[in-house]
């Protein structure tokens, strides 16, 4: 637990010195505000945890989020709400069984394979909407997007319940355990009968499902079905898990650290927003902090630090 | 070791944010739908020069690319900061709607500068000039220089962009009135990329080998359709009119690739932009007309803020400018 009491203390830190740079920081309005995008990351963020711990990666998830985005636009308009949401997780879940597919069942690299469904489904998101963006929603979308439910944003509860469906699943079932022994060794898991193809296949198909849900919280967010909705989220939801001390490499998982790396990139961003840093530093900010985490990561399992 | 990492990043923070101070002082935030394109640089130099004449405080930022999910986030942590009035320049005009009408319950006044955003979401908008001249004038230079009949096309930003769309629209309505032998064979985007641009504008030159002009509508945009005109070698053969700032487009006027260039002044545009935000503020409601420094006097249209009528650059005054 030591990574994370780490992680936990540099967000005080953080928020103590974000609060410090303006006034306006710890305010509730602030800092609920904040969630709004938060949640969308961290949604996808529960999935990536569990897909790095397999030393797998989905580089897929910002065109899926768009490509879902646009499937629940046109659903939406041409039906009704309720439909468009459907349709908009069908489409993520076919879009990460596509993915679990190629890399459960034909072996093929993560990283080759969703490098190219990021271009496919982004490609596919282009070419059905023309670029043009649908607006237009049902008063339901303003609820989940900028409404509140008992004074919370809607998307933070739904953030809540998909990290706690996530961490018991990572934490408290067999399930998780695969995941790990996968990410450690393959051969090996797959020489204990661990049944690997089927759960990296439902990993990745979670993955989809979840994109899809983001796809929806963040199209109801802005009011618009947006192909190019998620452009860059996949280097947003990494950092936030390589930061959470998930081992690229396989085999650990941290879900309590991926929230803590997403709350963290979270107050940063906001903070240095607040204190007037203009946007192109925090885009530095944001790869020093990858490239900070990433040696911090080294250095902690070089020292055999038992996880 | 981490905590050195963040210490270090700490002071890093520190030294460069600016102290938010709680004084009686009205502050602005300003928002171009991207950072870092000469032309909303231009605007924010006008910007800031207003707000130190008005000795108001300005926050100016956006996004690093045409992305308006950030432009909400942005959008989202100001209002957080208390501020008295936002001006935004909106990437899409539905997309920002229910976070501005937020803006305006919270009490602050809310104004669009070059894209307006649409469903009562905005207090004021501040237009450079009014769609119609600057479509109308768009499609007269081209008519000028390729006669009234033949082959054109158009490159524009993002198909979304409101103001991008209304000005294609009054430029169709132009060539239906004036010169309906101008057949407009494609519209493609560019999303305010020039490399984009540049390779949009090379497939139209191939796959429409007829054209005979080329309109680029942003300033981005028109740099490179020019430069691609100019690569495959059809200069003076092949018309590029557009909207652009004048350094953007110094080196092709002068080589001849393109002869006018269309834009009005976008540090003027700046620089009204954040005197029509102190005057709401100030005044709570614009009359219909507004008194801006060093502008004048300037007709407000029942919402609309207008700048002026549209500035023509050639090679007899480009030099003069530098924006």
């Amino acid at each position: 637990m030591k990574r994370e009491s780490g992680l936990l203390l540099t967000l005080i830190i953080l928020v103590a010195a974000m609060s410090v740079l303006s006034p306006y920081f710890l305010r509730t309005g602030n800092l609920l505000g904040l969630t709004r995008h938060l949640a969308e990351v961290g949604i996808i963020a529960c999935a990536m945890t569990c897909i790095i711990a397999t030393s797998g990666i989905d580089l897929s998830v910002g065109s899926l989020l768009g490509l879902t985005s646009i499937a629940l636009g046109y659903a939406s308009l041409a039906w009704n709400p309720a439909s468009g949401i459907a349709i908009a997780f069908a489409t993520g879940l076919v879009g990460g069984l596509f993915n679990g597919a190629l890399i459960a069942h034909f072996a093929l690299p993560p990283l080759v394979v969703t490098l190219a469904t990021m271009a496919l489904f982004r490609g596919l998101a282009m070419t059905i909407s023309q670029a043009q963006p649908v607006s237009d929603f049902a008063p339901i979308f303003d609820w989940i997007g900028q409404g509140t439910t008992a004074f919370i944003p809607t998307q933070l509860w739904i953030w809540c319940v998909v990290y706690a469906t996530s961490w018991v699943l990572l934490e408290r079932t067999g399930y998780g355990r695969y995941l790990r022994a996968i990410g450690d060794n393959s051969q090996a898991a797959r020489a204990a009968t661990l049944p690997v193809k089927r759960v990296l296949l439902s990993a990745y198909a979670a993955m989809g499902l979840l994109c899809a849900l983001a796809g929806i919280v963040y199209t109801a967010r802005v009011s618009t079905a947006r192909a190019d909705a998620g452009t860059g989220l996949e280097l947003e939801v990494i950092t936030a898990v390589v930061l959470g001390g998930t081992s690229i490499t396989g085999g650990r998982a941290s879900l309590v650290g991926t929230l803590l790396g997403v709350l963290i990139l979270g107050v940063v961003r906001n903070g240095a927003s607040l204190a007037g840093v203009p946007s192109v530093w925090q885009a530095i900010i944001a790869g020093v902090i990858l490239i900070a985490a990433a040696a911090l990561n080294y250095r902690l399992t070089d020292r055999g630090t038992a996880h | 070791m981490s905590k050195w990492i963040i210490c270090g990043a700490l002071l890093f923070l520190c030294s460069c944010a600016s102290q938010e101070e709680q004084t009686q002082n009205i502050r602005i935030g300003m928002m171009p739908k991207l950072v870092g394109i000469d032309y909303f640089n231009a605007c924010e130099k006008g910007a800031r020069a207003a707000a130190a004449e008005l000795g108001v405080e300005l926050v100016y930022d956006g996004p690093l690319n045409n992305d308006v999910g950030k432009q909400a986030e942005m959008l989202d942590t100001w209002m957080a900061m208390g501020l008295d009035a936002i001006a935004v320049a909106p990437n899409d005009p539905n997309a920002l709607s229910p976070t501005l009408r937020r803006a305006m319950q919270q009490r602050i006044k809310v104004l669009t500068w070059d894209a307006d955003s649409a469903g009562e979401s905005r207090h004021y908008f501040v237009n450079q000039a009014t769609y119609e001249d600057i479509g109308s004038e768009l499609v007269d230079i081209m008519a000028e220089q390729i006669g009234p009949e033949g082959d054109v096309a158009i490159v524009t930003g993002s198909l979304t962009a409101a103001n991008q769309n209304i000005w294609m629209e009054w430029m169709n309505k132009r060539i239906a009135s004036a010169f309906p032998g101008l057949q407009i064979v494609a519209v493609r985007p560019s999303e305010e990329d020039q490399q984009l641009a540049y390779q949009v504008s090379q497939d139209l030159l191939k796959a429409h080998p007829t054209i005979r002009g080329v309109w680029g509508i942003t300033s981005v945009a028109f740099p490179g359709a020019a430069a691609a005109i100019r690569d495959a070698g059809r200069s003076g053969e092949v018309a590029v009119v557009g909207l652009a700032t004048p350094n953007g487009m110094k080196e092709y006027v002068r080589d001849g690739t393109v002869e006018t260039v269309l834009l009005w002044n976008p540090v003027d545009l700046g620089y009204l932009t954040v005197q029509a935000a102190v005057a709401a503020v100030r005044n709570d409601t614009l009359g219909a007309s507004l008194t801006a420094g060093r502008l004048g006097e300037v007709t407000v249209l029942d919402d609309q803020v207008l700048l002026g009528a549209p500035m023509q650059f050639n090679k007899d005054n480009i030099e003069e400018f530098d924006f």
